[in-house]
């Protein structure tokens, strides 16, 4: 189900597409051997949208969302965001959620919120406390803000990267596997958190996971990749509405949809390994 | 125990863990040493037990000296009485003109080591060349060259306070330069990633990270500091602690003798806990919560 | 092997510039090495010195490691000696060699009591370390297995605290050398140390830094002995 624009006020202004046209790319090692990855990578993300990228170890998720990041440009075909280059696009428009918190250590949590528009050097947001504060309750961590991140746990910690993140306000959020390093039921619970926090503005997102039902359950699309060298598999409809509770996960329907995309990424594997149900 | 599973042992122990590096080409002592707690007795505030022992020392030294009564043993209470009589032969002016010395020298190895960092981090190359001639530098016990410097500059001030740099240049050039090559690879790859420039982000990145690796640095340096300072004048024996310390020996004023050392035991005890101070206060978000 | 070379010709060209009498150049130094030795004074004050530092290093490296092993074991241990072991470490042991002299006299004991003060609580600190690194876990482990005290100090407990311990000694050894001339350069000249103040006395540059270099050198040869014998150990247990 294909979003033409977010709903709310603040959103529709914000929100834009992703294109990725003919995309092929790779790295190069340290003797200049160059590795192929992206080979020829077809997608468009429509603004206000949400889909998630599955596919086996090593399809290159990484070289893709450095690619959407801007880090590195192509080897071939473009990368637009907005409609514009992505390595053109200004800083903090697309924001990263990474694995990894990344959070300073040394800073309380308020301040690491605004970090991401320090950083990005957005006068606007001259770094007040009363600003963080909102973002902070939205995110369920209302009472934190003079903490450090050691006296927070891992999921509370994923919370302040998503709301530095969000800070920044930016057009498109990339994730890439930001609850991974979270215990089973903290995953489950932080993926409906997501949901209720996107809804709020209904960015653009892409988020990478190797975690099928994740995918299914967050998103509107699920593009599956091959192996490499990769291209796109296929991609997957979820025609759930929003909003989406957690034991949607439990019905026929959403299992049958897990059946089906877990065998597309079979074929587009080529073995099981490496694949989450 | 720091978050990263490094940690610290008073005064020149961890020096000489981190950097007692042979100068053979290739051979280097283990960087960093097994991890060890900060320091005996453990992290909290003195309690009751160590309060009990350092009063039976105290009561065992008294008792000691009174009933077995060697000459070369006052008991306590007569030496802390003679510290009135020493601070009236000018112990405290003493003390002020080796706290002088300790500053000075102090202020120039730091200013020193910034300087050495600052062209370390920026080419490594020079870091690179410089490294054995350093280890070969902090090789040799600089107690050994004092008599040198007495022989180029005579009992001067600026012997006395070459010493004290001798004493703590080499150990904050190098674990300053330590502290800032081990920048957090990961937080840097997030604050470029929200568009930061190189230098904002070595700002709120690179040195606030290696700020708790700098303190403890200095701290080092500090015990290390205090020791040239009173070597410095223990050799060089001009003015100061240690030329009271020489002079109270030789007239065997053994009161007065005792009651200098307690001086300078008590000093050098007051200023390390401030600097141990400003490195916990400093550095408290490193501590898990 | 480049690296000294270059410092010897940097040495070479500084001092020859100089042209300073304080500033000897490596010839100058070369000479002094060679009158030093022939005469026997260097070797004499080479062995007086260090005769001090093996008595003083017998008593105590054991000590430190014997109590460092105590505190690390026993926590009340840990506390009691805890005041007087952080005030060794932070108080320059140097202001004492006045009290020991006159406890000692003049002669070699309060050399040995020196150095004994110098090494003992840096052995100890490390010593205590690596006992402490022992997972209380695997302790409580090998006790469930009803091991003895004295089964699980050797297998347990020993191998864990051996590199710290191996540190202690090299740390203690430094400190050692350290304390080894420091009664003689401040109250007693005689060894090295007296050898160093005596060409001090005569304005013999080269005399002095004959002996600075070779206190240098004993430094730094009993330290690389030291990590050599601990890589040796180390991979004969199997790390």
């Amino acid at each position: 189900m294909a979003r033409s624009g977010s709903t709310t006020e603040a959103g529709v202004a914000q929100s834009i597409g992703l294109t990725l046209r003919g995309v092929r790319h790779g790295y190069e090692s340290r003797d200049g051997d160059r590795s192929l990855v992206l080979d020829g990578l077809d997608i468009t993300v429509e603004p206000g949208e949400f889909v998630s990228v599955v596919g086996p170890s090593g399809c290159g998720k990484t070289t893709l969302l450095k690619a959407l990041q801007g880090l590195s440009r192509p080897w071939e075909g473009e990368v637009l965001v907005g409609g514009q280059p992505a390595w053109k696009v200004a800083p903090g428009r697309v924001a990263t959620v990474f694995q990894s918190d990344c959070l300073l250590p040394w800073r309380r949590i308020w301040r690491n919120v605004v970090y991401g528009a320090e950083m990005a050097q957005r006068r606007s947001h001259r770094g007040r406390k009363a600003d963080v504060q909102t973002l902070l309750e939205q995110v369920g961590l209302g009472e934190s803000a003079d903490q450090f991140p050691s006296q927070l746990s891992g999921g509370m910690r994923q919370r302040v990267n998503l709301a530095r993140a969000l800070y920044v306000e930016p057009s498109v959020m990339l994730m890439d596997e930001p609850f991974a390093a979270l215990d089973g039921q903290t995953q489950e619970i932080m993926q409906a958190e997501l949901l209720r926090i996107w809804a709020l503005h209904e960015r653009t997102v892409v988020f990478v996971t190797h975690r099928l039902d994740e995918a299914i359950y967050l998103s509107d699309r699920v593009v599956i990749l091959t192996q490499r060298p990769t291209r796109v598999h296929s991609v997957v409809d979820v025609p759930f509405d929003r909003p989406r509770p957690l034991d949607i996960k439990r019905t026929p329907a959403f299992n049958e949809l897990l059946d089906d995309v877990w065998g597309r990424l079979r074929e587009a594997a080529g073995s099981p390994a490496g694949i989450a149900r | 125990m720091r978050a990263d599973g490094s940690a610290t042992v008073n005064g020149s122990a961890t020096v000489a863990i981190r950097m007692d590096g042979p100068p053979l080409e290739g051979v280097t002592a283990p960087a960093g040493g097994p991890p060890v707690t900060r320091r005996p007795g453990g992290d909290g505030p003195p309690g009751l037990v160590e309060g009990i022992s350092l009063a039976m020392g105290a009561l065992t030294w008294e008792l000691a000296a009174r009933i077995w009564d060697p000459a070369w043993l006052p008991p306590l209470t007569r030496v802390l009485a003679s510290t009135d009589d020493i601070v009236r032969d000018g112990a405290l002016g003493a003390l002020s003109s080796t706290a002088y010395i300790f500053v000075l020298g102090l202020m120039a190895a730091m200013a020193a080591a910034i300087v050495t960092t600052v062209i370390f981090t920026l080419v490594p190359v020079v870091h690179r060349l410089a490294r054995p001639y350093f280890y070969m530098a902090m090789a040799v016990p600089p107690l050994a060259v004092v008599p040198f410097f007495m022989l180029i500059w005579g009992p001067s001030l600026t012997a006395r306070v070459a010493t004290v740099w001798l004493f703590t240049y080499f150990v904050l050039a190098v674990m300053a330069t330590e502290a800032l090559e081990h920048s957090p690879r990961d937080l840097r790859d997030m604050a470029f990633s929200y568009g930061g420039r190189r230098l904002s982000v070595l700002r709120t990145v690179a040195i606030p990270a290696a700020t708790p690796r700098l303190l403890e640095a200095l701290r080092i340096a500090v015990v290390r500091g205090i020791k040239g300072a009173v070597n410095a004048e223990l050799i060089i024996g001009v003015v100061g602690v240690g030329r009271l310390l020489r002079s109270y020996s030789a007239g065997y004023r053994i009161e007065h003798l005792y009651a200098t050392v307690l001086l300078v035991l008590v000093a050098s005890l007051i200023t390390y806990f401030l600097i141990e101070r400003l490195e916990r206060k400093a550095t408290g978000w490193e501590r898990s919560g | 092997m480049l690296v000294l070379t270059g410092l010897m010709v940097a040495w070479h060209l500084v001092t020859t510039s100089m042209n300073d009498p304080m500033f000897p150049t490596p010839e100058r130094v070369w000479q002094s090495f060679t009158r030093t030795w022939n005469d026997g004074s260097l070797m004499e004050a080479f062995r007086d010195s260090n005769s001090a530092l093996l008595t003083g290093l017998a008593l105590g490296v054991p000590g430190g490691i014997v109590l460092g092993m105590l505190s690390g074991y026993f926590r009340i241990v840990d506390r009691i000696l805890a005041p007087y072991v952080n005030m060794m470490l932070v108080v320059p042991m140097v202001a004492l060699v006045p009290i020991l002299i006159i406890v000692f006299g003049l002669g070699t004991s309060a050399r040995v009591a020196v150095i004994v003060l110098f090494v003992l609580p840096d052995v100890l600190v490390n010593t205590r370390g690596g006992v402490r690194l022992t997972d209380r876990q695997l302790l409580m482990m090998a006790r469930s297995y009803g091991g003895s005290t004295l089964g699980v100090f050797r297998t347990l407990l020993l191998p864990t605290a051996f590199p710290s311990v191996m540190t202690g000694l090299r740390i203690g050894i430094g400190r050692g050398i350290t304390g080894m001339i420091v009664v003689e350069l401040t109250l007693v000249a005689s060894g090295m140390g007296g050898f160093i103040m005596e060409a001090l006395g005569r304005f013999r540059a080269g005399h002095m830094i004959v002996m600075i270099l070779l206190i240098g050198l004993e430094a730094v040869v009993l330290t690389t002995l030291c990590v050599l014998a601990e890589r040796r150990v180390l991979r004969r247990m199997g790390a």
